[in-house]
């Protein structure tokens, strides 16, 4: 009996998914019965790895490997077993980047082995030699209405000294109830022949696996000329739009059913909002991009949030600019792929918008545009309000809007996010989460809250927040791992 | 006083002019006409006289006849300084003849004496021989038509009668004869001593007060007084001796005496005796304890409160000293015991309190001693994540229960009566104040393992010493009742006037918190109505699971800064344990195959909090297979289509194994994407590159399946949870079929949010491949359902290692630090909830709980 171990690849990066190609040979000149390796309730074969992640090699099997409940696998579990005639080949992929924890960069070492009934097999050493991970300006796309068990898809530009790559993660919500998160798969993507500071991924109005298009955008910068640059899958070229030296792009971007993309832009000193708008699914052919919609504030807008309604109510396209005229905040809502003029302005007099102006912008089943903002006031005390304006299906603001307290301390927090809940596209409990670069944070959700408390590991900045079923993440970047979503809980806020 | 009557259409009022009552629209009638109406009314109808005067004069000792009311209230009436008059309402008719004993009806009342314009009046003097006047002498003048007036006269020897007709009249001194008129008055020589020699409480048991005479030393104040009356309830008998036999005394007075704070005598109530009772010879009355209603004696009987006192009668005469002038004796009206028994379930309003009271009400309430659970029913579940983390299980435990749970308390105050009996005599109890003082009795946590327990103690030595009364129950800092500023434990209440059927949602007595001690409250009892000779409160313990209390009930009186006096009647409550309480209200598994878990041994984790776990399930049953299909079909068409392309519809999933959920395999994924979008080879290819890129492996494919069996089920499932609040249990032997395939994820079960979270209900979805290991089921149970009552993973093993839980490490602030083996880590082995998740299922609060398990103590 001979078990070999192979892999197409032998170079990965710190949290890389990889599966490892195992074949079981009956090379003896009778049948012979052997642990099953591809029985994940097998505590054979035993895979052994050492390295920088594992100064003592570690020894794991699938049944080890997948215990529920993280719990021992027991000493005495029964073996499942198959019959391999003589000259028989068993073979098939394992993922035993998910078993081996290989959080340390340098080269490692992998033996198979299987001990059963007498009959001994080891395979050669595979070497796998594995590079650091030096993540930054990450992205985690929304897809709304989805169970975050379907997968959370992010993206993260790694350096690997003056190479630039596009890595994708896929976190899927393991246990809702418990907030925890698991990292299904991380990958490189592709590798980029300019730098980029970050990478984008856009939210969807539905599932975006039931798509042909996997939208990614990102800028970059040479000699001056910026570059908006957009693909639709990693077997297409992206494709370029030059951007004016101010330009801003306003996050998020979204995506939608009919695999078009639209990336919305603070242009012309920060007085003009426009839509870049690409047409995907056509891989390898890059996607095709236009500007259909561009309209002219008449002072500076500090932030705008683009929303989608769902495919059934054909993606309906709702833009709201934060401007701030003669000290006043204004909010106005546009109809994109509509007039450039909007449909509605409110004015909310006596606070300030937060860094970023912070805002959710979320269209309903009925059509209605919700939108929420994070405005402070700097008295004797920091204090930071939410301002919730509605817009009927006709683009009129739906009584005067309201303001709530949310806060009141001493010393402000730097960062700030607020959203509306992935899951459910009619959800009316908005998450905000206000923070410092120490980790600390005070947030809250719906009725609840605030709480605070204090995260170990730097956050993603600015703040990625998303508010699932029944937890609240935030995006956070451990050096050295990938990035990560972790759920957020804390303290009540004492009065 | 007032009270009122009529005559013919004519209605009257006798009124008084201490208290007229409103008289504005009567008119008085002249005093010989009233005269007239009280002749009248003694001819015929004597007993309406003699409610006139009960409610005039109260109920008096002795009792006066029927001519001895009606002469004293014509003098009365006739005295223009008595402050009695007589109205009449002008005009106007009676339509009904009103009831009672002041009432009477026209038929019963004979024609009353004409009333004339003609009359006039009599005055006369009676004087000795030496001018001086002769007081307190009776008299009887017969009228021109023979009627007899009876009365006497004044103590200046004068009286005035008014109304008299034109004619005749013959006075009589009935008692002129026993005055020997001397020259130059009485003989003093020649009379001999008079006085009142004894005066003694007899009870019907023939036990009675002990008598000491102005001649002789009376009993120190600090005696015990042996004899007590229970007012209303018995009958006893005064009886007292008088020396005359010349008929000397002109005056005796019967007085009811304390002694006031400085010692100093105050008479309470006095009593004239009419001549008769102070004859020569021994006199008894029966008593039941009346006197005159005052505000010291809101009822008319002698009271506790005033306890004990003296009873005298003097005795005095112009023609010299008596000897002895007065005789005393003392008597006590006292509490002999109190008893405590569980109130009226009317008293409660929240139908929670209702519910427990019918839990605790066959047993009663505990006798001293001895120990009552009160089991705070409280399916109090998590709604979302945050609250693991926040104070919520607090809060939503506070928001079902309050400050704790009210049990109706009723103490029956007995008295002594005169054979030393403990009796009813709720009219002894005008006045009483009555102390309900609360204990917190020590945590016993001898059972609880080492570590759990050492974090235990030290958070209930907190301020343990400190606090009014000292104890470990719950600080009120900790969300508990113990210490300054926490809720009363009995709860203030206005009460309500002694009726005769209760309120509902009411307590029925004044209840007060004491001013000066925190623990204790007073309460006052009814005199009279259903719950006469009781008071009672509302006893609300702190509502934290693991607190134990008693209480105890004694008078005001006997009250000192440490608890009852010495010797006091006391009643000492036995102790109430809070414990909270959780139901398993369905248990069910896909098929009949499936071995039936245990739903009732993972409660033994959860006794160190006190907390029960009660198994409504009488056993798991089996899911129906057309309802199994209905409803898991309609979970699956909820999700997306990409999700939808894993499940062949046409697959049978109940039938499909004792799984929850059957998926197609990798390939038949693919093919089902591939089919249902329309992709060519080249756009399948193009989709597993980039927008389904995550599903191009098998191993990744058959990672996605555990989350999505997970979303699915928990759907499908949510419809099997009753209505009534508590746990659902629901078992599969696996939760998906291609569970050991590479990349699958297995795990032992759930503990879902269903997707509209009530607080009342939860559920806990099993599916650990085997059942064999009864100990697995009940460790992972008692972990589930700990998820559902709030409690986060524990942070061991440490970060970083192998099977450590994820979470932003708040959830690290709400665990014991010290202790690995909480049952909500990771970790192997024998495990028990840590001490922090302990005091959290008990109900308390996490605000100010520190995972160091030190930093909880303030001894």
């Amino acid at each position: 009996m001979k078990i070999q171990l192979t892999s197409t690849q032998s170079r990965f990066t710190v949290g890389e998914y990889f599966e490892v190609h195992l074949r079981l040979v009956n090379d003896g000149d009778s049948p012979i019965e052997a642990p099953d390796p591809f029985n994940m309730e097998n505590p054979q074969p035993t895979y052994s790895v050492q390295g920088p992640s594992h100064a003592d090699t570690k020894v794991v099997s699938a049944l080890g490997a997948t215990m529920p409940g993280h719990k021992r696998a027991p000493a005495d579990a029964p073996v499942a077993t198959i019959t391999l005639a003589p000259g028989e080949v068993l073979e098939g992929d394992l993922p035993l980047s998910v078993w081996l924890g290989l959080r340390q960069a340098g080269t490692h070492e992998l033996v198979a082995a299987i001990a059963y009934e007498g009959q001994v097999a080891v395979s050669t050493k595979l070497v796998l030699d594995i590079d650091a991970l030096q993540p930054q300006g990450v992205s985690v796309g929304v897809d709304e209405g989805v169970p975050a068990a379907c997968g959370m898809t992010a993206s993260f530009i790694q350096i690997a000294g003056a190479q630039h790559s596009i890595y994708d993660v896929v976190f899927a919500e393991d246990s809702p109830e418990l907030g925890e998160i698991v990292v299904q798969e991380m990958s490189h993507r592709r590798d980029l022949d300019l730098p980029a500071e970050s990478v984008h991924v856009p939210w969807c109005n539905r599932d975006r696996t039931e798509g042909l298009s996997s939208w990614r955008f990102w800028v970059t910068s040479q000699v001056g000329v910026s570059q908006l640059r957009v693909e639709d899958s990693p077997l297409s070229e992206p494709v370029d739009t030059a951007l004016a030296q101010d330009a801003r792009l306003l996050l998020p971007a979204v995506a939608d059913a009919d695999e078009t993309l639209d990336v919305p832009l603070l242009v012309d000193g920060g007085q003009v909002v426009e839509i870049a708008r690409f047409r995907g699914g056509t891989a390898p052919s890059p996607p095709q991009g236009s500007l259909p919609w561009r309209s002219a504030a008449t002072s500076r807008v500090h932030n705008a949030g683009l929303a989608l309604g769902s495919p059934a109510s054909g993606n309906l396209r709702r833009l709201v600019t934060l401007e701030e005229r003669d000290g006043t905040a204004t909010v106005s809502h546009y109809w994109v792929d509509g007039p450039d003029t909007p449909t509605a302005s409110q004015p909310v007099r006596g606070g300030q918008f937060l860094p970023g102006a912070p805002m959710a912008v979320r269209v309903t089943s009925d059509g209605i545009t919700r939108c929420r903002l994070l405005l402070y006031t700097h008295g004797r005390a920091w204090r930071v309000y939410m301002a919730s304006l509605d817009f009927d299906e006709h683009g009129r603001l739906m009584g005067h809007g309201a303001i709530a307290t949310l806060i009141s301390r001493q010393a402000p927090m730097p960062c700030a996010a607020i959203e509306f809940p992935a899951h459910d596209r009619d959800a009316t409990d908005v998450a905000w989460a206000l923070a410092d670069h120490d980790g600390n944070f005070i947030w809250g959700r719906g009725a609840g809250g605030p709480l605070q408390g204090r995260i170990a590991v730097p956050l993603a900045i600015p703040l990625q927040l998303r508010p699932l079923a029944f937890a609240t993440y935030l995006c956070v970047t451990p050096p050295g791992r990938a990035p990560d979503l972790v759920a957020l809980g804390g303290r009540d806020v004492r009065a | 006083m007032r009270a009122e009557f009529h005559c013919r259409t004519t209605q009257y009022a006798l009124v008084s002019n201490s208290s007229p009552g409103d008289v504005t629209t009567m008119t008085p009638v002249r005093a010989a006409e009233a005269v007239t109406v009280v002749s009248g009314l003694l001819q015929s109808a004597p007993h309406v006289l003699r409610g006139l005067w009960s409610d005039m004069f109260g109920r008096t000792v002795p009792s006066p006849s029927d001519v001895e009311i009606a002469a004293r209230l014509s003098a009365e009436l006739q005295d223009p300084l008595s402050g009695i008059r007589l109205y009449q309402q002008p005009g106007r008719a009676v339509a009904d003849s009103p009831t009672g004993p002041a009432a009477i009806d026209l038929a019963d009342l004979a024609e009353p004496p004409a009333v004339q314009d003609t009359t006039t009046w009599i005055a006369f003097e009676l004087l000795d021989q030496n001018d001086e006047p002769i007081g307190l002498l009776h008299y009887e003048i017969t009228e021109p038509t023979g009627f007899v007036r009876i009365g006497q006269l004044n103590a200046d020897g004068v009286v005035f009668v008014g109304g008299a007709d034109p004619g005749n009249y013959t006075i009589t001194f009935v008692e002129a004869e026993l005055i020997e008129l001397g020259e130059d008055g009485p003989n003093v020589d020649d009379l001999e001593d008079f006085g009142v020699m004894s005066l003694v409480v007899r009870g019907p048991g023939g036990q009675e007060t002990v008598s000491w005479t102005s001649d002789e030393a009376p009993p120190s104040a600090n005696d015990p007084v042996e004899f007590h009356i229970a007012p209303q309830t018995e009958t006893v008998t005064i009886a007292y001796t008088i020396e005359d036999p010349q008929g000397r005394t002109e005056e005796a007075t019967l007085q009811l005496l304390i002694e006031d704070d400085d010692g100093d005598e105050q008479i309470l109530w006095s009593r004239e005796l009419e001549a008769d009772q102070y004859a020569q010879g021994d006199h008894e009355v029966e008593w039941d304890g009346s006197i005159d209603v005052s505000e010291q004696f809101p009822d008319g009987f002698v009271i506790v409160e005033h306890s004990p006192y003296t009873l005298r009668i003097q005795v005095h005469s112009q023609t010299g000293e008596a000897q002895p002038p007065e005789v005393s004796t003392r008597f006590a009206v006292d509490i002999a015991a109190v008893e405590l028994e569980l109130g009226d379930r009317l008293s409660l309003q929240r139908d929670i309190d209702k519910a427990l009271y019918d839990v605790i009400a066959p047993a009663g309430l505990p006798a001293s001693g001895s120990a009552l659970d009160l089991k705070l029913v409280s399916n109090v579940y998590k709604l979302n994540l945050a609250e693991m983390t926040s104070d919520a299980a607090f809060s939503a435990y506070q928001t079902l229960w309050g400050d704790g749970p009210n049990v109706p308390i009723l103490a029956s105050l007995k008295l002594k009566d005169s054979g030393g009996n403990a009796v009813d005599a709720p009219k002894g109890l005008g006045g009483v104040d009555v102390v309900w003082r609360w204990h917190s009795v020590d945590c016993d946590t001898s059972g609880i393992t080492a570590l759990p327990k050492a974090f235990i103690d030290d958070a209930l030595d907190f301020d343990k010493e400190l606090t009014e009364p000292e104890g470990d129950n719950c600080h009120v800092d900790r969300g508990g009742l113990r210490g300054p500023g926490a809720a009363d434990v009995f709860p203030s209440s206005a009460g309500y006037p002694p009726a005769a059927a209760l309120q509902d949602g009411s307590c029925p007595f004044q209840v007060e918190p004491d001013t000066e001690f925190g623990n204790v409250s007073i309460s006052n009892p009814w005199t009279s109505g259903v719950l006469g000779g009781k008071t009672g409160v509302l006893f609300r313990p702190s509502r934290m699971a693991g607190d134990v209390w008693n209480f105890e009930v004694y008078l005001r009186r006997d009250a000192t800064p440490d608890g009852p006096a010495s010797g006091a009647v006391v009643a000492t409550s036995g102790d109430f344990k809070v414990k909270r309480e959780i139901h398993v209200v369905a248990g069910l598994k896909k098929t009949a195959a499936i071995p039936s878990a245990n739903l009732t041994s993972f409660g033994s984790h959860y006794t160190p909090a006190n907390m029960e776990v009660v198994n409504n399930v009488a056993a798991v049953s089996a899911m129906a297979a057309a309802t199994y299909n209905t409803r898991f079909a309609a979970a699956i068409s909820g999700q997306s289509a990409t999700v939808q392309a894993s499940i062949d519809s046409t697959v049978d999933q109940h039938a499909g194994g004792n799984w929850a959920l059957t998926f197609r395999s990798w390939s038949g994924f693919t093919a089902a994407i591939r089919a249902a979008r329309g992709f060519t080879a080249a756009q399948l290819v193009t989709w597993l590159a980039g927008a389904g890129a995550r599903y191009n492996t098998a191993s990744k494919y058959h990672s996605y399946l555990k989350g999505w069996a997970k979303v699915i089920t928990t759907a499908a499932c949510g419809a099997y949870m009753p209505a009534a609040s508590g746990i659902t249990v629901i078992q599969f032997m696996r939760l998906y079929n291609l569970e050991t395939s590479p990349g699958a994820r297995r795990l032992g079960g759930w503990a879902p949010s269903v997707s509209a979270p009530v607080r009342d209900k939860c559920m806990f979805i099993m599916c650990p491949s085997s059942y064999g290991s009864a100990s697995w089921v009940k460790s992972t149970l008692a972990h589930e359902i700990g998820h559902q009552l709030f409690l986060p993973h524990s942070p061991f093993p440490a970060p970083g290692s192998t099977g450590a839980p994820s979470g932003s490490g708040d959830w690290q602030e709400r665990h014991d630090s010290t202790d690995a083996k909480c049952i909500m880590s990771y970790s192997s082995g024998s495990l028990e909830f840590c001490g922090l998740c302990v005091l959290r299922l008990r109900g308390w609060s996490a605000l100010w709980l520190s995972k160091q398990p030190d930093e909880n103590s303030r001894p």
